[in-house]
């Protein structure tokens, strides 16, 4: 079946040389990635407000840029880029992820669209089928949130396509706090309103204006 | 004739006069300034991760900078009787143009504006004649302990004195951010819009007011602010704290490139036409008035670090300082340019408890130790930690231990930026 798409002959001219320089720029584009990562995250935290989350952000929009990047160069090193050549390539590549991947690539495009929509940024504080927390990482395929009670759950970009996604601060630094409390049957009601709103306001968190 | 040096008098040391705040405006710059103050910040953020040290202010000159009495003669504090005066001429000339009709007025000013000060000597220099009824003003001193509960509060402003006009310096003082330290200043506004107190004058930092807005948001006040110090303001300003008595001049020159800052270009036409082609003018009191946001206090602050004197200039001017004020002269001093001074850094840190106490000095207008573990709500170890640091980087000062703590004039740009980056609420100026 891979002959009749012609991908054998696609790969028929792939020398010893061109795979070397292949694996060297994809290890050049890996290293670059996981400097991107370790690094601006690293800035960010140095930073403050709006430059921070901006930061934050860009992370895996590089990261697919240096991804698109690699492909771009070495894809032509190992074949030679003819209009046939890239059809048995990008067919077989769309056989492929269609039967076995299908998931993957379903989290792999919506991880794109995240990129694109932005519903969750590093540093939102979220909720996906249940599970809250704060977003530590985006990657292709995920992303990495972390619960209150200190747990990773890492949540696959294709929930984006059929699941609710809640965003609590969505972008910016103000996040709401939610405390439940409990009053007597026979309250004044105007004078807990007033007391509560006292309390909103003498705390040290609270941001005026933000109110209900 | 009296009355017009009065006028020129209250011109030079309130320049722009006072203005509703919903007119105050920033000072213009330049974008190239604008951009240039943002990546500096930036790099200033990103170093002080990788060094721990802090940074005070830092001069990267070699020119020595001015004695004490070389800045009592150049730069020296601002006289706030004279001040109490221009403010005083400033309301009554608004209520001449009926623009101002309220009994109580609310001077809405940011910190290092000296209105507090000037508020404080208002019934020094005999302003009794600015009020019709001709009675002297009243200061109303916060009381020593601010938690109250309602009922006590209206106790204890029916115990004061409000048969004559009255000045509250700083409302800042008489709350604090707690469930009881609301009551003064809920049931000062209270009586204030139910017409009971009278007529008086309200000074408030503007990081107070802000909160306080928001607090009463039916609350309409309309305050009134003293006009941003543009760079026009700060150059009469300036010449005119230099002026002592008004007969001599300063004459002050950039180190780098010899550009005049002062005298101001003349607004004299003819004369303008003739100087302007020989004398050329820097653009230093442009980026201060940018820098310090039209605040006078800041401005001063940073121009009084950035003066020069040559090292031979010392003694010439140490000579005119000692002579009568009546004897005309005039001083030369150089201007580092605000490229080459370092505004004090923000030290590193992870907790959000610098910016807690920051907040909350700018907030109450500065508080003791106490107050601020009971506001911010940090424990009395991790505050004493947080102030040292704050006071070694130059942002913080106390000034005898026990005494209340404040953030310093040169290091308020500095905190207000970065409480802008974590977030915090702002006043508007």
């Amino acid at each position: 079946m891979i002959e009749d798409l012609g991908v054998k002959g696609a790969f028929a001219s792939i020398t010893g040389q061109a795979m070397l320089q292949a694996l060297l720029v994809i290890v050049i584009a890996s290293l670059i990635i996981v400097a991107v990562q370790k690094v601006l995250p690293r800035v960010a935290e140095k930073l403050g407000g709006k430059p921070r989350l901006y930061l934050l952000a860009s992370v895996p929009l590089l990261r697919l840029l240096i991804i698109l990047a690699t492909i771009v160069i070495v894809v032509p090193v190992l074949v030679k880029p003819s209009f046939e050549n890239m059809v048995a390539i990008f067919g077989a590549l769309a056989l492929a992820l269609g039967f076995a991947f299908k998931e993957y690539a379903s989290s792999l495009i919506a991880g794109i669209v995240t990129l694109y929509e932005m519903p969750y940024r590093p540093g939102d504080w979220i909720e996906v089928d249940g599970q809250y927390g704060e977003v530590r990482a985006i990657g292709a395929r995920a992303a990495e949130i972390v619960t209150p009670d200190d747990t990773v759950v890492i949540i696959p970009h294709s929930k984006l396509w059929n699941s609710l996604i809640a965003n609590g601060n969505d972008g910016t630094d103000n996040l709401m706090c939610v405390a439940d409390f409990h009053l007597e049957a026979n309250h004044n009601v105007s004078q807990v309103r007033e007391l509560l709103r006292d309390v909103a306001f003498t705390s040290r968190e609270q941001k005026p204006g933000s109110l209900c | 004739m009296k009355d017009k040096t009065n006028d020129n008098k209250a011109d030079s040391c309130l320049p722009g006069g006072l203005v509703p705040t919903e007119q105050w405006t920033l000072p213009q710059t330049s974008v190239r300034r604008s951009l240039k103050d943002a990546i500096r910040h930036a790099l200033k953020q990103l170093r002080a991760g990788v060094s721990q040290t802090e940074e005070p202010f830092e001069s990267m000159d070699e020119l020595p900078e001015l004695s004490a009495a070389q800045q009592r003669r150049l730069a020296p504090e601002p006289d706030y009787s004279h001040q109490a005066e221009a403010i005083a001429c400033g309301l009554e000339q608004a209520r001449s143009e009926g623009s101002l009709s309220r009994d109580v007025v609310c001077l809405v000013a940011p910190p290092f504006s000296g209105v507090q000060q000037a508020l404080t000597r208002f019934s020094e220099c005999g302003q009794s004649g600015s009020n019709e009824s001709g009675k002297v003003w009243n200061i109303i001193s916060p009381p020593d302990a601010l938690l109250f509960d309602d009922q006590e509060a209206s106790e204890w402003w029916d115990k004061q004195d409000l048969s004559r006009p009255w000045i509250i310096p700083e409302l800042a003082d008489f709350w604090l951010r707690r469930l009881s330290g609301l009551a003064l200043v809920k049931e000062l506004f209270r009586r204030i819009a139910s017409g009971d107190m009278g007529a008086g004058i309200v000074g408030c930092s503007s990081w107070c007011w802000r909160y306080w807005g928001h607090y009463l948001e039916s609350a309409q006040m309309s305050p009134w602010s003293p006009a941003p110090m543009d760079a026009d303001r700060l150059g009469v300003w300036f010449t005119y704290l230099a002026s002592g008595s008004g007969k001599s001049s300063v004459i002050a020159r950039m180190t780098g490139d010899g550009l005049y800052v002062l005298p101001l270009p003349e607004t004299d036409e003819a004369e303008n036409s003739k100087s302007q082609k020989k004398t050329k003018y820097s653009n230093f009191l442009r980026d201060l008035a940018a820098t310090s946001r039209g605040n006078p206090g800041v401005a001063l602050a940073i121009w009084q670090r950035s003066l020069r004197a040559r090292p031979d200039d010392d003694t010439k001017l140490d000579e005119a300082g000692d002579q009568s004020d009546t004897q005309s002269r005039s001083a030369d001093c150089w201007v580092v340019p605000l490229g080459r001074l370092s505004l004090p850094s923000m030290p590193q840190s992870k907790e959000s408890a610098t910016g807690f106490v920051l907040h909350g000095l700018l907030l109450h207008n500065g508080l003791d130790t106490a107050s601020l573990a009971v506001v911010t709500g940090v424990s009395a170890h991790e505050l004493s930690l947080v102030l040292s640091r704050l006071k070694r980087a130059e942002l913080v000062i106390q000034d005898s231990p026990g005494s209340d703590w404040q953030v310093t004039a040169i290091g308020y740009p500095t905190v207000r930026r970065h409480l802008q980056s974590w977030g915090f609420p702002l006043d508007q100026f």
